[in-house]
């Protein structure tokens, strides 16, 4: 589904993702882990097509087609899901209304009808339980005034309406308690249906506990240095990344 | 006034003598204004509260400014009825008040109109005489026919909005209009006046209107004006205010057309406890210039006034935020604030936005604050990634940034009127919105 090779961007001029590799098939779990400022959210941007961000070498592959020339938004109609770290307040526009255009957008790019307000409406309503969203949160402005758990269940609620095939989860579990973090992972878990595939950008381990990967990756430097099974995570949490950093500098 | 004067490139030396006309209270108001309007003439950049408005378009063109007869029916007119059925409409056109083309489909409503000739208006006129040294308003002061005031009852609260419709037909020729209108609000009254200015025109227009209200204790009153003339319409708004005790004035200026526009308000909170609010919008595009100066003047303690003021500028067009705030001596526990926030979408579009404050006494809040900047390109960039095309994108948002002030307008058929317009102006493609 997707395949990075040699990957090398730069923002700002700085080089941050330097000779990445990574697939990801349909259905799978990838973790991606490292310590901070090693490239995690960088790789994030660059999935996402965040135009700061230059792509000086390699590939990334989706379905075999190159995704560096493509707009965010075709990226998004062609399956491509990003939930921001840091979900950007927007005054003004109810969350519904944000929702029924992006997802209307996303079915006329695929040659489907929109949704006209009472299939919308029920849409809505049977993805806002996956996340426990009261209805409220539907009709105020998009994540404004939100907390920071409601905006991180609002990223995997707009998930859950865009019915990506690749999730991004950029560092969904910071900020969020223990509750928040059991609501926020079962609604992941929901849209895990063996098709879906979804790379977890995270810092702890304590998110894999709920939302159990296929693989671990350890990103340092701009590439990943390391790559294990779940419990790799493990090791990380109790051991940190000084051993890696020092196989790596070896 | 004589019709003599019908250029108003006018030298220092020109005046009209008192002396030689038999004159009334109303018409000796006109002699002082037009002579203090000849003494000075236009001002230029040089006069500070001018400087970013070049009056050549205005002060270049010889309008008739002696109200031009029009040959309008009443059918033209009701492109123009925006604010929904449940209205007054009272119709103005080239300045003067056609009660031919005015009223309510019922007939009926609870407030007098009286001539500004008539003895009813003579106090009001005197009352609320206010700083003819701007030149426009003594310009207006001077040629203002047909005019009228409007006095609803104390404890009156209209459900139905009075609908001031100005329609500048200069068809035949260029024509310059002064309407007047003066609003007296009684004790505790509460209703909505809508100002909508259209032009129909081939020749160039003006538009030089005042709209004076006092009101009255208690009473509570939104005004709106919607600007939306064409590229060949000038228009200089100004609005004067007096708010009494316990009252609270809205106002909404929403300018959308019309080439070099300058909106004057002034608003006087005179005893304790009034409250006034205002909302500005322009979109501007082309090489509309669209100049908004308030004047806020907290005469007496415990009063609250906050404005917003919105811009967005495509293209050539420039926008001004002048905005002036007294807070006098014996204005104790002032709240005033004052906010502009302005969107360019072109590098060529320019912005000038000056806050003044004057505080004379020691316990107030007072604050104001000016951004001018791009689109904010994260809120772009999450639209974007929710599969929203950059074009429509950018249109929502600047829709959004701006339907916000509209959206706090108190009359359905007028908001939906300005909604939109206001996606037409923004080329919005996608349908947003209920």
């Amino acid at each position: 589904m997707l395949n990075i090779k040699n990957l090398h961007a730069s923002v700002e001029g700085k080089e941050i993702l330097n000779g990445l590799n990574l697939q990801v098939n349909p259905g799978e779990v990838h973790a991606i882990m490292g310590p901070n400022g090693s490239g995690k959210s960088t790789l994030a941007s660059v999935l996402a097509g965040r135009e700061a961000y230059e792509v000086n070498e390699g590939e990334v592959l989706y379905h075999g087609e190159s995704l560096i020339e493509l707009s965010p938004e075709d990226r998004a109609r062609k399956g491509i899901f990003l939930a921001f770290q840091y979900p950007i307040e927007i005054p003004g526009v109810s969350n519904a209304n944000f929702l029924k255009t992006a997802v209307n957008e996303v079915r006329k790019s695929k040659g489907l009808e929109a949704l006209d307000s009472k299939d919308f409406l029920k849409l809505m309503k049977d993805k806002m339980q996956l996340v426990k969203m009261d209805k409220s949160m539907t009709q105020r402005s998009v994540n404004e005034g939100f907390s920071g758990g409601e905006k991180k269940r609002n990223e995997i609620f707009q998930m859950a309406m865009l019915e990506p095939e690749l999730c991004v989860l950029d560092e969904t579990d910071s900020g969020l308690d223990i509750d928040a973090l059991r609501i926020v992972s079962d609604g992941i878990n929901a849209l895990r249906d063996g098709k879906r595939s979804f790379i977890v950008i995270t810092h702890y381990q304590r998110l894999l506990d709920y939302i159990v990967p296929d693989f671990v990756h350890v990103l340092y430097k701009g590439k990943i240095v390391k790559s294990g099974p779940k419990e790799l995570a493990l090791e990380l949490e109790e051991k940190g990344y000084d051993w890696i950093k020092e196989e790596v500098e070896i | 006034m004589n019709s003599s004067v019908d250029t108003l490139s006018v030298t220092n030396e020109t005046s009209i003598a008192e002396e030689n006309i038999p004159v009334d209270g109303l018409q000796k108001l006109r002699l002082a204004a037009l002579n203090k309007f000849l003494k000075n003439g236009f001002p230029d950049s040089k006069h500070e509260e001018w400087k970013y408005l070049n009056l050549k378009p205005i002060s270049e063109t010889k309008y008739n400014h002696c109200m031009v007869a029009s040959p309008l029916k009443a059918s033209d007119l009701e492109q123009f009825y925006d604010a929904g059925s449940d209205t007054v409409n009272l119709t103005f056109i080239n300045g003067r008040y056609c009660s031919e083309f005015s009223g309510h489909q019922s007939h009926k409503h609870p407030f007098s109109i009286y001539s500004l000739e008539s003895k009813e208006a003579e106090l009001y006129l005197e009352t609320l005489r206010n700083s003819e040294d701007e030149p426009f308003h003594a310009l207006n002061t001077a040629f203002h026919q047909g005019g009228i005031m409007i006095h609803v009852p104390d404890n009156c609260r209209m459900p139905m909005a009075i609908h001031l419709l100005y329609v500048n037909d200069s068809q035949h020729e260029a024509v310059a209009a002064h309407p007047k209108c003066i609003v007296v609000a009684g004790k505790n009254s509460a209703f909505q006046v809508i100002a909508t200015y259209h032009s129909l025109n081939n020749f160039p227009s003006l538009t030089n209107t005042v709209t004076e209200f006092l009101i009255g204790e208690g009473a509570v009153v939104e005004f709106d004006i919607k600007q939306n003339e064409n590229s060949n319409a000038n228009h200089i708004n100004r609005v004067y205010a007096r708010v009494q005790r316990k009252a609270v004035f809205d106002i909404f200026t929403v300018t959308m057309g019309g080439a070099l526009v300058r909106n004057n308000l002034e608003i006087i909170l005179s005893e304790p406890n009034a409250c006034a609010h205002l909302n500005g919008l322009t979109v501007a595009d082309g090489y509309q210039v669209v100049d908004n100066h308030t004047v806020v003047d907290h005469a007496s303690p415990n009063c609250e006034s906050n404005q917003l003021y919105k811009n967005i500028l495509d293209d050539h067009s420039q926008g001004v935020f002048n905005g002036k705030i007294f807070v006098r001596k014996d204005a104790q526990k002032t709240n005033a604030f004052q906010s502009s926030k302005n969107v360019l979408l072109s590098n060529t579009a320019v912005m000038n936005a000056k806050p003044q404050l004057e505080i004379y006494a020691d316990d107030v809040k007072c604050s104001h604050g000016a951004t001018t900047g791009q689109l904010d390109e994260d809120a772009l960039f999450y639209f974007r990634s929710r599969g929203i095309g950059e074009r429509d994108a950018r249109a929502l948002l600047n829709y959004t940034f701006a339907s916000d002030v509209i959206e706090k307008i108190n009359n359905d058929a007028l908001k939906s009127n300005l909604l939109k317009l206001l996606s037409q102006k923004l080329n919005t493609a996608v349908e947003f919105g209920e």
